[in-house]
């Protein structure tokens, strides 16, 4: 028959009958491309990730303070375990969930590129996720000494490697080729733009940790050389400059919050664009592997050079602030704060800088824990960031805004966490010399401390989520006017659908111009 | 006969979002090999005359694979002149005789392995393997790729107005034959 010709009529239903079992809940998820809900899914799963890592951190916290009286041999390796989960497996994914959830919207696309890939990517993220909880729990993930468990960690973090890989390259294919007509480059909104510099950067960055992963692997290597792998290989994505790629899409968040809280434009778009630009060069630290790096000069070019975009996009989003009456909504606060947790980071940076300036004779300062403090305050200010992405998007996510005090409770606790553990690894890289191990018990209080209030303000994010969700189904309705095409997606978005109305794109704020009735160029 | 029915144009995929896709992930694969062969000529370095002294690395079958190699680019390119100017046939052979030298590669670099019998367990036989099958995997993926686009080129879905399968499959492919270069100098002549 051919396909020009009718089908035969038949005398049961049809296969589009209404008849037909419709798949449950459990069934579409599990067979989902819709970005909106792989963008949930890596969002609750990455914060769960997150309760755990950061208990992790108060149990290690809580064996320090007792001098080594709660997890035995298991500490050195739990910490460590901690430090990449909190990395891989919250931060980086949460703001991962943002972006494949909004940056098809702001594009005014009505789905992701390649969304099959990216389902792939986050079954594969979160099963590989478990897995590796599953070897930190019988003494194996990173630093561990059980070799069996040891492996097992090592396949599940290049899993997890590979999986975020995979959602970046979605993720940056969808700002290359899903753009609207008139959205060049350079008019695409700060939070796609971001996501496309964190998706090229995360590329490049996690490639090639996980070919270390490989080496381990193809070596087959048992637990003692696998911490030297990993120490040799890995552990520079967690200090400074690589650690930075994980808050690019942070600096992006900001600026779209100050512009939706102030209903005001970035005047000089593309110098906002050019300190996004700066920041992701700047973040870029594959070069710097091996840990005789940090004692060249270059090395302490890059760790604070990067401050001047931080207080770049810092003075941009002041910019935009003093327009117009502006709200303190949870996404600005949160967005802000973050931006001064990556200071921070800057002034360990400095600090380690100042140490190896003199060969580590002059100071002869705590290294190790210098570079931790550098991963504390980073992760944390993309964790908060990614808070705030939530909480500024939060009508797209979860179709109902989540602007309530107890939202900026639980960004104000993340923020502490973060602070209280970034600010405990520097002074006790300034106070612990010689490699000494100058009031642990101390540091380990300390640590607890910061690892109970970030889940406290994750939990408490929740309950905000929650109710969100909850106020959604009462049929809620948001107050927000947006500036980017994100903003005219009718509530509760699903991917897929595009309203017919979009706005024409002549500047990067194409909302703004349809209200205001202008079509010229603007940017 | 029925009455025939209008039915809707086909929605066209979106065009180059094949070729971005697979231009970062080529990227991220070059990566781990720029990482791996970097690792490989530091830990070389450091063990100067003890790395892999028991084993003869010859120079012959590299330097075949990588003329066969240059030549697939040629043909590989010449897949995508082809079905840029909607010449199907040539695109066809074109793609057939790239997979051709692809197997061809890949042969020479199963016998190299056979006749160099580099240890695993020995110093650097971890690394020497992950460089040398880093680029034979980059080859094998790149015949997969090409296979598939091959067969989507002979269902009609690539022409000279939708081109980017077989671009794609091409960009993968040259980055593969680029990788193979750098090993061959630095795994196979500056040994």
């Amino acid at each position: 028959m051919a396909l020009t010709e009718t089908r035969p009529d038949t005398a049961g239903p049809t296969p589009s009958g209404d008849d037909r079992p419709a798949p449950g809940s459990g069934e579409q998820l599990l067979g989902t491309g819709d970005h909106v809900a792989l963008g949930r899914l890596l969002i609750g799963a990455s914060l769960m990730f997150g309760i755990v890592w950061s208990a992790a951190l108060v149990a290690a916290g809580i064996d320090a303070l007792t001098s080594n009286g709660l997890l035995g041999t298991w500490a050195p390796g739990l910490a460590t375990s901690a430090l990449v989960g909190l990395a891989l497996l919250t931060a980086a994914p949460l703001l991962l969930g943002v972006a494949v959830i909004v940056v098809p919207l702001q594009l005014g696309s009505p789905a992701i590129a390649f969304p099959r890939a990216l389902a792939l990517a986050v079954w594969t993220w979160a099963l590989s996720g478990l897995v590796f909880l599953v070897s930190v729990a019988i003494d194996g993930g990173v630093g561990g000494t059980n070799d069996q468990a040891t492996r097992l960690g090592n396949v599940a973090l290049g899993a997890v490697l590979a999986a975020l890989g995979l959602g970046a390259v979605c993720l940056a294919t969808t700002v290359m080729s899903h753009r609207p007509e008139g959205m060049t480059l350079p008019k695409v909104p700060f939070l796609s733009w971001a996501s496309l510099l964190a998706a090229s950067l995360w590329i490049a960055t996690l490639a090639s940790a996980f070919a270390h992963i490989v080496l381990g692997q193809v070596s087959r290597a048992g637990a003692t050389t696998l911490g030297v792998i990993f120490a040799d290989g890995v552990a520079w994505l967690l200090r400074a400059p690589a650690v930075y790629v994980l808050a690019i899409p942070v600096l992006g968040i900001a600026l779209d919050a100050a512009s939706t809280a102030s209903g005001k434009r970035l005047r000089q778009y593309g110098v906002g664009q050019g300190l996004l630009g700066a920041y992701a060069i700047l973040s870029f630290g594959a070069w710097a592997q091996l840990p005789a790096a940090v004692n060249t000069a270059l090395w302490t070019i890059f760790a604070l050079l990067i401050a001047v975009p931080i207080l770049g996009t810092l003075g941009a989003v002041g910019d935009i602030l003093r327009q117009g009456r502006s709200k303190a909504t949870p996404a600005l606060v949160c967005s802000v704060f973050s931006l001064f947790l990556l200071l921070g980071s800057v002034a360990a940076g400095l600090t380690m800088a100042l140490d190896r300036a003199g060969s580590g004779q002059i100071f002869d300062l705590n290294q190790v824990a210098l570079a931790s403090a550098q991963g504390y305050f980073v992760i944390g200010a993309a964790l908060l960031g990614g808070l705030g992405g939530l909480f500024q998007w939060a009508p797209q996510i979860w179709g109902r805004d989540t602007a309530t005090p107890p939202s900026i409770g639980a960004g104000l606790l993340v923020l502490a966490g973060a602070a209280v553990l970034g600010t405990g690894g520097l002074g006790q890289g300034l106070s612990q010399q010689n490699g000494a191990d100058t009031a642990a018990q101390f540091w380990g209080l300390v640590t607890a401390v910061g690892g109970v209030l970030v889940v406290l303000g994750i939990l408490g994010t929740f309950a905000a989520m929650l109710r969100a969700a909850r106020d959604a189904d009462d049929g809620g309705s948001t107050e927000v006017e947006g500036l980017t095409l994100e903003w005219a997606f009718p509530l509760p978005v699903q991917g897929g659908t595009v309203p017919e109305d979009l706005p024409a794109v002549t500047s990067p704020y194409p909302l703004a111009d349809a209200r205001e009735g202008g079509t010229e160029e603007r940017s | 006969m029925a009455d025939t029915v209008a039915l809707t144009a086909p929605v066209l995929p979106r065009r180059r979002e094949l070729l971005f896709g697979t231009a970062f992930a080529t990227a991220g694969v070059l990566m781990v090999m720029v990482t791996l062969i970097g690792a490989y000529l530091a830990v070389r370095n450091a063990a100067g005359t003890a790395f892999l002294p028991e084993n003869r690395i010859p120079l012959t079958q590299p330097t075949m694979m990588l003329l066969t190699i240059v030549m697939s680019v040629v043909t590989m390119q010449w897949a995508v002149y082809a079905i840029s100017r909607d010449d199907r046939k040539h695109a066809y052979l074109a793609l057939g005789v790239t997979l051709l030298l692809g197997f061809a590669f890949a042969n020479q670099q199963t016998f190299l392995w056979k006749q160099a019998a580099v240890v695993l367990e020995k110093t650097g036989g971890a690394l020497f393997y992950c460089v040398t099958g880093g680029s034979f995997a980059m080859v094998v993926v790149g015949m997969i790729f090409i296979a598939l686009m091959a067969f989507r080129a002979l269902g009609g879905q690539f022409d000279s107005r939708q081109p980017d399968g077989i671009s794609a499959a091409a960009i993968f492919w040259y980055a593969a034959a680029a990788v193979y270069s750098v090993v061959w100098v630095a795994v196979y002549i500056m040994k």
